[in-house]
C-alpha cells in the first residue's frame, strides 16, 4: 500500500487559532489584515496572485484511503513574516491545532519548524519526540540554506527523535523581502515562478551536500517535495563533477555527492504531470535514484491521484513508489516511543 | 596541412576567450577623456589574468586559478592575450574550422556604476578585438559584447560595428535584469536587424554583488558549491525570455546560451509545456508550447560536459528532445575546465555529430560563421 508522504491541511479561518494562542498574543492577531489574510496563505501556490485556489475544504484525516504525512502548509508562509516572534507564535498555535484536529491513525502530523528560532525549534522537537501523532518535521525555507550549521540544532533534534525533514516551498520564495530569492533576479511574468521552484531544491541539495551536513547526521533523511524529481540526474552529474574538480577545496566531502544523495535525499512525485513518457527520461536514473522517489499526492490543491500517477509513470511504479514510500516513512511512523 | 586529432568535419567552437594584454592597448581607441579615465587608473593594468574581473575574488576566490598553466602564450602575457599563440595551440592542432571569441574583459564592465564608462569600454575593447584578432586568421569569428548599461548606445554599436567581417554575434552580460525584459528590446532589435545571435556567457558576477542576478535558494557558501548552481541562472534567463514574449517580438532572433549547461533542459522543458498547458492564461504572449521556442530560438554549448555513469545514462542524457536541433561543440579555452576537442567531440553521438560540430552554429550564426 503506497504512502502519501507529502499532503496538506490548513484551517479555513484563522480565528480558529485564537483558542490555542495566549491572551495577549490573541489580542495581536485578531486584527483584519491578517485574519483576512487566510486566503493568502492557505494559497499553496503562491507564486503569484495569479494563481489561485478554490477556498480550502475542512480535512477530514478519517476520509483518507492511505497513510499520509499531513503539512500544516499555513505555517510555511512565515519565512516571508517580518515579525519573526509573532511567527513563533503562530506556529506553535498551528501545530498545536494540527494534533489536535488533523492526526488520525492514518494521518500523522508535520511538525512546522520556526526558521527564525532555531535553538527554540530544536526544544519543542524533543518535546514532542514521543508523541506519535508527529512523523517528520518541515523547516520554512531562508535564505540560509540547509547545509548551514545554524539548522544544526533542528537536524540534531528531529534524527535524534527519529523524525524525517520534509521540505516545500511556501510561495513567497523569490517575492517577499526576507524570503530565499528565485535563480535570476525579478521574473518578467508569473508562470516563471512556477516553473523554476526545483531550483530552490537543488541549491539546498548543494549546500547539505557540500557544507557536509550528512557527516553531521549520519541518519538525517530529507524529502523535498512538490518541486518533481526530474531534476535530480543533471544535478547530481555537476555536484559529482564540481566535487571532482574541487574536492581539495572541500576535504570534509569524503564521498562522491551521488552516493550520499542516494543515503539522505528524497524526491516526490508530485507534478507527475511533467514527467509523462518516461521512456525518454528514465534512462538518467540509476535503480539507487530511483528508490529515492515517493508518492505525493499534493492533495487538496490540484492533487495527483495515486492511479493517475501510475498511469503517467508505468504500472512497475506501484510497488517501487510503495516501497519507497515505506522506507521514507516507516521509521518515523513506527518508531517506539516512550510511554 | 597535417591530419587533425578530430579528423575531417568542420568545427565551430563556440567558446573560446580572449584577453587584452594590457590595458594600454586600448588606448587608441579611446577618447582622451576615457584614455585619461581607464588607463592610468584601472582596476589593474595588466595580470595573468586579464585587468578587469566580475568575480568578487575576495567573495568567492577560486581554489587555483581560472586558467590553464599550459596556455600561457610563450612570449608572455595572460592566457589567450596572444591571437598566434591560440592558434598554435587549440585551433591548428584541433582541426578548429571557426572559434567564436567571447571576450572576457568585458565581464568587468558589470562593475561599473557608469552606463557612459561601460559603453566607452566596451566599444572600445570591441574594436580592439576586431583590429587584432579578426584581422590576425580567418578562423576567428567575434560576438561583440554589450551590457544593459545604455541599451540605447549598445544598439548603436551594434549597428556601427555589426557588419563587419567576422562579427557574428552579440555577447550581452547578464546583470541586474533577466533576459525577458523589455529593456534590452533596443539590442534585440539591432541584433536581429544585423542578423546576429544573442550569445549569453556566465561572466562571474553572480552571485557577487547586491545587483547581481543569484541562484536560488541563498548564497552557497564557495566556489565549488556555487559553481555547481550556476546553470540555474542561465535557465531562469531562458525561461524569462520564452514566458516574457521575447520571440514573439523577435521572431527571427536567434540565443546561444555558453557554459550554462545543457542536461537540465529535459526537466525544464517538461515542467515549463506541463504548467504552461494548465495555465495558458498566465503567459499571455506565448502562442505555441514554452518548448517550441526553446528549440526553435535557443542553442546550447557542451562545455562542462557532464559526464554520464554509464552508456545509459549517456543515451538519455543526449536524448532530450530536440537536442540535436540545439547542442553547439564548446572548449572554454584556455579557462582551467576546458573541454578537450577532441575527447568531447569523440562522445558526441554520431548521429549528432554533424549537428554539434557546426551546423547548428550555422543555424545561429549563419554562413558568416565560415570567413572566406
Amino acid at each position: 500500500m503506497p504512502i502519501d508522504c507529502c499532503r496538506f491541511a490548513g484551517v479555513k479561518k484563522f480565528e480558529d487559532l485564537f483558542p490555542l494562542m495566549p491572551g495577549d498574543w490573541r489580542r495581536h492577531f485578531d486584527r483584519y489584515e491578517w485574519t483576512g489574510a487566510v486566503d493568502l496563505a492557505s494559497n499553496h501556490i503562491r507564486v503569484s496572485d495569479r494563481f489561485s485556489h478554490e477556498p480550502l475544504s475542512v480535512f477530514d484525516p478519517m476520509s483518507l484511503d492511505m497513510e499520509a504525512l499531513v503539512l500544516p502548509h499555513q505555517g510555511l508562509i512565515v519565512n516571508g513574516w517580518s515579525d519573526l516572534i509573532a511567527a513563533g507564535v503562530f506556529l506553535d498555535a498551528l501545530n498545536d491545532y494540527a494534533l489536535e484536529h488533523w492526526a488520525s491513525q492514518k494521518s500523522r502530523v508535520v511538525h512546522v519548524v520556526n526558521p527564525h528560532d532555531p535553538a527554540g525549534s530544536a526544544e519543542r522537537i524533543g518535546r514532542c519526540a514521543g508523541d506519535r501523532r508527529i512523523a517528520a518535521i518541515t523547516i520554512p525555507l531562508m535564505p540560509t540554506m540547509l547545509g548551514s550549521v545554524s539548522w544544526d540544532p533542528v537536524f540534531r533534534a528531529a534524527t535524534e527523535a527519529g523524525l524525517p525533514v520534509v521540505i516545500h516551498f511556501s510561495g513567497v520564495e523569490g517575492s517577499y523581502a526576507g524570503a530565499p530569492p528565485l535563480a535570476g533576479a525579478p521574473h518578467t511574468n508569473p508562470l516563471s515562478r512556477h516553473i523554476l521552484m526545483p531550483h530552490l531544491a537543488e541549491s539546498n541539495v548543494a549546500s547539505m551536500i557540500f557544507e557536509g551536513a550528512f557527516y553531521r547526521f549520519p541518519t538525517l533523511q530529507v524529502l523535498f517535495a512538490g518541486f518533481g524529481f526530474k531534476w535530480l540526474p543533471s544535478l547530481l552529474r555537476r555536484l559529482d563533477q564540481e566535487w571532482r574538480n574541487f574536492r581539495s577545496d572541500m576535504p570534509w566531502v569524503k564521498d562522491k555527492p551521488s552516493a550520499k544523495v542516494v543515503d539522505h535525499i528524497w524526491a516526490s512525485t508530485y507534478p507527475v504531470g511533467e514527467a509523462h513518457n518516461p521512456e525518454i527520461w528514465l534512462g538518467e536514473f540509476s535503480e539507487p535514484l530511483l528508490r529515492r522517489v515517493v508518492f505525493a499526492s499534493n492533495a487538496p490543491f490540484d492533487g495527483d491521484p495515486f492511479t493517475q500517477v501510475i498511469d503517467t509513470l508505468g504500472q512497475e511504479w506501484a510497488q517501487r513508489l510503495a516501497d519507497n514510500g515505506s522506507a521514507f516513512a516507516h521509521p518515523a511512523l513506527r518508531r517506539e516511543v516512550a510511554a | 596541412m597535417e591530419q587533425t586529432v578530430t579528423g575531417a568535419r568542420r568545427i565551430v567552437d563556440c567558446d573560446v576567450h580572449p584577453l587584452i594584454k594590457s590595458v594600454s592597448a586600448l588606448k587608441p581607441y579611446f577618447s582622451k577623456e576615457w584614455a585619461d579615465f581607464f588607463v592610468p587608473s584601472s582596476v589593474g593594468q595588466s595580470s595573468t589574468n586579464g585587468f578587469v574581473f566580475a568575480r568578487a575574488r575576495d567573495r568567492y576566490p577560486h581554489p587555483n586559478t581560472t586558467y590553464r598553466l599550459d596556455a600561457l602564450p610563450p612570449a608572455g602575457g595572460p592566457a589567450g592575450s596572444d591571437p598566434a599563440f591560440v592558434v598554435q595551440d587549440l585551433i591548428e592542432p584541433f582541426g578548429i574550422t571557426t572559434a567564436l571569441l567571447l571576450p572576457q574583459e568585458h565581464y568587468g564592465v558589470i562593475r561599473f556604476a557608469s552606463s557612459a564608462a561601460a559603453a566607452a569600454f566596451e566599444r572600445a575593447n570591441n574594436e580592439y578585438l576586431i583590429d587584432h584578432w579578426l584581422e590576425a586568421d580567418r578562423r576567428f569569428a567575434l560576438a561583440l559584447t554589450v551590457s544593459e548599461h545604455d541599451p540605447k548606445a549598445a544598439a548603436e554599436s551594434i549597428r556601427a560595428l555589426g557588419h563587419r567581417n567576422g562579427v557574428v554575434g552579440v555577447q550581452l552580460l547578464i546583470n541586474k535584469s533577466m533576459l525577458g525584459s523589455l529593456v534590452f528590446d533596443p539590442i534585440y532589435e539591432a541584433a536581429q536587424e544585423m542578423g546576429l545571435a544573442i550569445v549569453s556567457h556566465q561572466n562571474g558576477s553572480e552571485g557577487c554583488y547586491s545587483y547581481s542576478q543569484v541562484p536560488a535558494g541563498g548564497a552557497p557558501r564557495f566556489y565549488g558549491e556555487r559553481h555547481s548552481v550556476l546553470p540555474q541562472i542561465g535557465a531562469a534567463n531562458v525561461v524569462d525570455m520564452i514566458m516574457s514574449g521575447v520571440f514573439e517580438r523577435f521572431p527571427e532572433l536567434k540565443v546561444v546560451m555558453v557554459e550554462w549547461g545543457f542536461s537540465w533542459l529535459g526537466s525544464l522543458m517538461s515542467r515549463a509545456d506541463y504548467l504552461w498547458h494548465k495555465n495558458r492564461s498566465a503567459a499571455p504572449h506565448l502562442k505555441r508550447q514554452p518548448s517550441e521556442y526553446l528549440v526553435e530560438h535557443f542553442k546550447f554549448a557542451t562545455q562542462p560536459l557532464d559526464e554520464a555513469s554509464g552508456i545509459r545514462e549517456f543515451e538519455a542524457m543526449f536524448g532530450i528532445p530536440g537536442l540535436d536541433r540545439m547542442l553547439l561543440f564548446s572548449s572554454d579555452y584556455p579557462h582551467y575546465d576546458t573541454d578537450a576537442p577532441d575527447v568531447i567531440l569523440g562522445k558526441i553521438p554520431e548521429q549528432m555529430k554533424d549537428a554539434v560540430y557546426w551546423r547548428n552554429a550555422v543555424e545561429s550564426f549563419g554562413p558568416k560563421i565560415f570567413r572566406q
